[in-house]
């Protein structure tokens, strides 16, 4: 059993005090290797989990830990170099080319005044090739279909050669086969000892690329294990408030609800 | 250099260069009046078109400009005080404009700090509105009062903007804020690209995305309030310049920034020398730039590929 990337220990947050807590007495260890999936409805709190995780929030009691250490005392630049996030969905006001914008991913290992020099112009193009988009390196960001820029900001979060990778809600604007190409990325790159959490309120995210699953509702964890016991149909049907049923289709698995 | 030989001395139009041998008031107009000036028209483009770029860039907005954060109003306010309240002796106005500008953004700050919603840029760019309308009410109190024979003229006459009053002695007092505040915005063109993204994007890049925003933030605003206590309200160099700089270059920093201090410092160069040579009396400076700025705008807003998002 390998170990913990991330440990979160009885963590509460609220984002002020008349909306109340979005995340109570929490607890969850990410393991090291593993793809994590954060599975629950909207408003469960797995994008509040993920910037906590990320060091963006900071809990309003217990700790977060990134190998062993509170994620507070460790320096923004070798957070930088540790974890990276892929958002949702990113606004680029301006027209940086694919290369331009991929080679941000260095910013950590750049003091304040450094210009990325060679060295961090050929990181990026491996980011890109590794993520299969090298192609586009000259291409215009804001030319990107919703797809691409998915793949584009992976990229650029590799850049940063982490080892634990946040995405939120990777595949919430894609169809469905960039939805396939961009989780048999995300596979492929546990499979080269990246530890990817992505949070997702779809089961089949979770059943496709998931080697674990926290179950999320109103700022708990229900349950958190191996992908195949976690998606149970007693499991999900608590998890989002209906009656679904959960049908074995090969590798994945298909909910339904009446 | 043309811009050196361009005036209304010995005639309208070029001045042969020979003719700095042999009349030595040639000589002196060309170095104590033209040069000096021509040296803050460069410095004003620069730190105006730099600053502009810069805040596009933090702001991730094409559409900001440095009047945007209460700096320009700010330094009208500032200056119209000088003029009324201290017989519009040219350092004073100086200094006022600048104290005012600065206190501008730190009142933008301030009160972006305590709106409750929005992110950060929506706060800033709301906070900026409200504090340059107050600025904009206070000057047109200070035009009411103003006596209308001998400070309105004033007040009017620096806020159209333009470089008259410039000589040596207000270039020094310009090079020691405007310099440095410019070289902070070339040592972070890379860095602004990354602040250009979302703030948490930025932080997890290894960023402290608060502080190194400030920092910049406060060196357009310098560089910003510095020129406008010398040169008046110079419209539009901060919005259209970084525009041409993005479309002729690139967009990345690397790129934009330098190009927009050149692009700008040309470009206001060119509007002043016009400015002084065209008529008897001078254009001032700010309609010729709003003029060509707001043009050009046009322009590049009706081309086909242009676009601006949110």
């Amino acid at each position: 059993m390998s170990s913990a990337i991330v440990s979160i220990d009885n963590v509460r947050f609220g984002y002020n005090e008349q909306d109340g807590l979005v995340l109570r007495d929490l607890c969850l260890e990410i393991r090291q290797g593993s793809v994590t999936a954060l599975l629950g409805p909207n408003g469960s709190g797995k994008t509040t989990l993920l910037n906590l995780c990320l060091g963006w929030l900071k809990p309003s009691a217990g700790e977060v830990r990134l190998e062993g250490r509170p994620l507070h005392s460790i320096a923004r630049k070798q957070m930088g170099r540790t974890v990276s996030l892929v958002p949702q969905d990113e606004h680029l006001p301006f027209e940086y080319s694919v290369l331009e914008y991929v080679l941000l991913g260095r910013a950590p290992y750049l003091t304040t005044l450094q210009i990325p020099d060679a060295g961090h112009v050929e990181a990026a193009h491996r980011a890109l090739r590794e993520i299969g988009a090298d192609q586009w390196a000259e291409r215009g960001v804001t030319t990107l279909s919703a797809g691409e820029k998915q793949l584009v900001m992976t990229a650029r979060s590799l850049a940063q050669q982490p080892r634990l990778l946040l995405m939120d809600e990777p595949s919430s604007h894609l169809d469905l086969a960039n939805t396939a190409r961009l989780l048999d990325r995300i596979s492929a790159l546990a499979r080269s000892g990246v530890t990817v959490v992505l949070t997702t309120h779809d089961p089949r995210v979770a059943s496709a690329c998931a080697t674990e699953v926290a179950l999320m509702r109103e700022g708990q964890i229900l349950f958190a294990g191996p992908t195949q016991q976690a998606l149970s149909a007693a499991l999900l049907s608590r998890t989002y408030g209906i009656d679904v049923e959960v049908h074995a289709v090969g590798r994945h698995r298909m909910v339904t609800w009446s | 250099m043309a811009a050196l030989l361009v005036g209304r001395y010995p005639q309208p139009g070029f001045m042969p260069p020979a003719l700095l041998g042999s009349d030595p008031l040639a000589l002196r107009v060309l170095l104590g009046l033209r040069l000096p000036r021509l040296l803050a028209a460069l410095l004003v483009g620069a730190a105006l078109a730099g600053s502009g770029t810069v805040l596009q860039m933090l702001f991730a907005n094409p559409l900001v400009e440095p009047g945007l954060v209460g700096v320009t109003q700010g330094a009208a306010f500032g200056a119209a005080l000088a003029i009324i309240g201290f017989s519009a002796q040219p350092l004073i106005v100086q200094l006022c404009a600048a104290l005012f500008a600065a206190a501008g953004l730190a009142v933008s700050y301030t009160v972006a700090r305590r709106i409750r919603f929005g992110g950060w840029v929506l706060r800033l760019v709301l906070a900026g509105i409200a504090v340059s309308a107050v600025y904009s009410s206070g000057v047109g109190i200070l035009k009411y009062v103003a006596d209308p024979m001998d400070q309105l003229p004033a007040i009017t006459f620096w806020m159209l903007g333009g470089l008259w009053s410039v000589g040596w002695h207000e270039l020094l007092f310009l090079l020691p804020a405007v310099l440095p505040a410019l070289v902070v915005l070339l040592a972070m063109r890379w860095r602004a690209n990354l602040l250009s993204l979302h703030d948490r994007v930025a932080f997890s890049l290894g960023t402290t995305p608060g502080r190194e925003r400030l920092l910049l933030i406060a060196a357009a605003t310098v560089a910003t309030a510095a020129v406008t206590s010398i040169a008046g309200i110079v419209g539009w160099v901060g919005l259209l310049i970084p525009h041409i700089a993005r479309r002729l270059f690139r967009a990345d920093g690397r790129w934009s920034i330098p190009m927009s201090l050149l692009i700008g410092a040309a470009f206001v160069a060119f509007c002043d020398a016009l400015g002084r040579t065209l008529l008897p009396g001078e254009i001032p400076l700010g309609i010729l730039t709003s003029l060509f700025g707001a043009v050009g705008f046009i322009a590049l807003l009706v081309r086909p590929g242009f676009r601006i998002e949110r």
